[in-house]
């Protein structure tokens, strides 16, 4: 999906087919925390809200739980996957020592296609928070092979509405890296798994 | 068994999304407008409740002669609303539960705007049917 949208919709404006893939991961992530929420007690809490991200609604997405969880007490989370199952299969070279500036510019867009498969997640976070009350910002980063995850929310407590800038977190001590990746298996890959993810839940409801 | 029942979906920015008559008695013209009113009015009292408990079932919370308003509060700031007679609260909690799971199925529907009006034949068709069972 990430692949259709950058290179046939939006082939040359990678700033829109980001924004539609994180409105896609909005609308996602907004449903998919209504279903999730269903059995459970409403959340009183700010906290118990991201906690509820951290460990039900990342297990039932990936059948596991976020490995860490950090705050700065002031509206800032921040959330790491070691393993993020979307990004497991993404092969990685690893950049030469001295890069000329033909493999930087191609670094440089093997980043940006890294940085568009990020934003379907970040959109599912963003909107499964907003619709338990939280309107936040979300970013991804990835700072370590192979291919970690780390995210990172930024909470607005006034009630301005959240806005896309996407900024990337700060921890720029990451590894360049170069990454050619095999578009067609992440694709399917990923279609697979959100099929059988709403398939096995809506059966399980069903037979309830 | 006549009873009345008004049955409203207001959504979390106070916008209503559905509302059906589900009673079994008799619908007088001027009821049906008493009957909204009164749910509408009761929308600042469950804005408060909402935030004490953590619990999704909030009992009659209000009460008008002799109808009381009963409330359900999702996840989502979803709430669901009924105005009735009846003091059969299992049955009231069951029937809650069940239109939110309608509610889910609807949400999640693609094509479906969330905040937007529920205009699904199919999904009236159910509510009616489940508002006889339990009501």
């Amino acid at each position: 999906m990430v692949s259709t949208y950058c290179n046939r919709f939006y082939a040359n404006k990678p700033e829109l087919a980001a924004r539609r893939i994180e409105a896609i991961g909005y609308q996602v992530g907004h449903q998919l925390s209504e279903r999730y929420t269903m059995e459970r007690p409403r959340f009183s809490d700010h906290l118990e809200a991201i906690k509820f991200i951290c460990k039900d609604f990342w297990f039932e997405l990936f059948k596991k739980q976020i490995d860490n969880l950090k705050t700065n007490h002031r509206g800032t989370f921040v959330l790491q996957d070691n393993r993020f199952r979307w990004l497991t299969r993404m092969s990685i070279d690893q950049s030469p020592e001295n890069g000329t500036s033909e493999e930087l510019s191609i670094m440089a867009d093997n980043k940006t296609m890294q940085s568009m498969h990020l934003y379907f997640p970040c959109g599912i976070i963003r909107g499964a928070l907003s619709n338990l009350g939280i309107p936040c910002a979300v970013s991804a980063d990835i700072s370590n092979l192979p291919a970690w995850l780390y995210e990172e929310i930024w909470m607005i407590t006034s009630i301005t509405p959240d806005h896309e800038n996407l900024t990337f977190s700060s921890f720029d001590g990451s590894l360049v890296l170069k990454i050619s990746f095999d578009v067609f298996f992440a694709l399917v890959c990923t279609v697979i798994i959100m099929i059988t993810c709403f398939w096995k839940k809506f059966k399980h409801n069903e037979q309830i | 068994m006549t009873s009345t029942a008004c049955f409203i979906i207001v959504s979390r920015n106070d916008i209503p999304i559905y509302e059906a008559e589900v009673g079994s008695a008799a619908k007088r013209e001027d009821a049906a407008q008493l009957h909204q009113f009164v749910l509408h009015a009761a929308l600042d009292i469950v804005q408060d409740l909402a935030w004490t408990t953590s619990a999704m079932f909030l009992k009659a919370i209000d009460r008008f002669n002799d109808l009381v308003v009963s409330v359900y509060v999702t996840a989502g700031h979803t709430r669901f609303m009924l105005l009735h007679d009846s003091r059969n609260e299992d049955g009231i909690k069951s029937f809650f539960q069940e239109v939110h799971e309608l509610y889910i199925k609807i949400l999640l529907n693609p094509l479906y705007l969330p905040g937007s009006r529920i205009t699904s034949s199919h999904f009236d068709t159910k509510v009616r049917a489940l508002a006889r069972k339990y009501l």
